[in-house]
């Protein structure tokens, strides 16, 4: 399993990577995508939905089931992976990359220093 | 849940696979070995193999034992042959489904009933209470087994297990046979919509058989299959699933399976309720529906129409072959028989769906 080292992680298996002062880009782990199995379907925020880290925002749903996707941090959507729409297995393909989820503008930076590390998120896939 | 963790004696072999395991009824059984996709679209084109030795068998066995199933179950296997299989509902008195069977009938005097896994302690316990003196009844569950090999070429595979011996076999129809050291039963049946076999071996050869089918299947992609790929082939061929489709609040005349109920043979449990709803008329109807564009249903989404709720969905999921959202629910008669213009409400919106005739495949 891959756990980046430049990433941000959230208990619920995002991951947070930090673009410019205050964007950051936000996909589901490796460790998610495999929980989850094959993805079939991504419903997307609209642009400029205002999220509170912590709160629902995306769905994705696999095979099996649908499944919250939590915003790790307060802020806007300003882009989203529209790929997603007609490529939905991007995200078990390539959860780091082509299957990101969306592009917030933070509301407040500092929340990023609440988020787990690379080494902290490893361990708490490994004690479950 | 009384008996957590029951293994199968293909556990370790599933694990070593990398298979996901998760708890079904009680049972630790693989939901999937690679990906449900690949798995149910490898059962589609070619052949899947599954460990379904969750399930129960009961054997009946004496001179009472051709009454007593007859008593039990709607279906008719009176005039069912020697050596083939029927499926029927288990009803009780109301004609609320007890469990969804399949009766394996050897002769006038030996049947065996295979179960839901879910359900066999509770079928076993309503089977003694109608015991007769000239009966035996086992649940022989524990001892046994079961594997499944489904999909266009689990003949060319079962022909190179042992010939033309269960090659020749005709739907639903079953023989036991010996191969080495391994007495097997095997029937025609399955829980895909394609053709296939199930295979009844004692536990104490069942990793053996599955190592051999393996090998004798590997030339026709033969690989294994876990229960979640057999849940959107079941869902794609129309098949009900109990706990989810059925349930002891829901008769086989709702459930779309009213050609099991079989009226004008001897009596059984549950024929004075069923004839009576029969003639006064159904208020909710079993609908299999496909979404028309977006949304994948899911088991309690409700069904709408024109913003009223109509019914239930009771089992739904992305369809690996149609690539489209697919189910089961329940709906108000009326809207069954016009078959309607139906949404499903997922996450607050509602979806269109098409209210269509199982199979989903063809």
């Amino acid at each position: 399993m891959d756990f980046p080292e430049d990433l941000f992680y959230t208990k619920s298996h995002e991951w947070v990577k930090k673009e410019g002062n205050n964007k950051v880009r936000v996909g589901i782990t490796s460790h998610a995508q495999s929980e989850l199995g094959d993805v079939v379907y991504v419903e997307l925020p609209d642009l400029d939905k205002v999220v509170k880290a912590g709160g629902a925002c995306t769905v994705v749903e696999s095979v099996k089931a649908a499944y919250d996707i939590y915003s790790p941090v307060s802020g806007k959507v300003i882009e989203t992976n529209n790929d997603l729409e007609n490529n939905p297995q991007l995200v078990n393909e390539d959860p780091y990359g082509k299957g990101w989820f969306f592009i917030i503008e933070m509301e407040d930076p500092q929340e990023l220093t609440k988020l787990l590390s690379n080494k902290d998120y490893e361990e708490l896939c490994q004690t479950k | 849940m009384t008996d957590s963790n029951k293994k199968t004696p293909l556990y370790d072999v599933h694990v070593d696979l990398g298979a996901k395991i998760v708890d079904y009824h009680g049972f630790l059984m693989p939901l999937e070995y690679s990906s449900i996709i690949s798995e149910h679209k490898r059962v589609r084109n070619s052949a899947g193999l599954f460990d379904i030795s969750h399930m129960g068998e009961i054997v009946i066995e004496g001179e009472g034992a051709t009454e007593l199933v007859q008593k039990i179950i709607t279906n008719d296997i009176d005039v069912l042959p020697d050596y083939k299989a029927a499926y029927s509902p288990i009803c009780d008195e109301e004609g609320g489904i007890i469990d969804d069977i399949l009766v394996f009938k050897y002769n006038f005097d030996k049947f065996m009933l295979v179960v839901n896994c879910g359900n066999t302690k509770k079928v076993n316990k309503w089977i003694n209470n109608l015991k007769t003196d000239n009966v035996n009844i086992n649940d022989v569950s524990d001892g046994i087994s079961l594997l499944a090999v489904q999909g266009p070429k689990s003949e060319e595979i079962m022909r190179l297990v042992s010939g033309d011996e269960c090659a020749g076999l005709s739907r639903f129809q079953f023989k036991e046979i010996t191969v080495g050291e391994m007495q097997l039963t095997v029937s025609r049946t399955g829980y895909t919509g394609e053709d296939g076999f199930e295979i009844f071996v004692d536990n104490s050869h069942c990793v053996d058989l599955w190592s051999m089918l393996l090998e004798k299947g590997k030339d026709m992609d033969l690989k294994p299959a876990g229960l979640g790929a057999r849940d959107t082939l079941r869902l794609e061929a129309g098949y009900l699933l109990y706990g989810n489709d059925i349930d002891e609040f829901i008769t086989p005349l709702e459930a779309g399976i009213g050609w099991t109920v079989k009226f004008d043979k001897t009596d059984f449990i549950g024929k004075e309720s069923l004839s009576r709803l029969k003639k006064y008329g159904l208020k909710r109807m079993f609908v299999a529906f496909k979404m028309r564009d977006k949304g994948i249903p899911r088991t309690d989404n409700e069904i709408t129409h024109l913003n009223n709720v109509v019914g239930k969905v009771t089992s739904g999921t992305f369809s690996p072959s149609l690539e489209i959202g697919i189910g089961f629910g329940y709906v108000l008669t009326r809207f069954a028989e016009q078959k309607s213009q139906i949404n499903i409400k997922i996450r607050g919106t509602d979806y269109p769906a098409l209210i269509v005739d199982t199979p989903f495949i063809t």
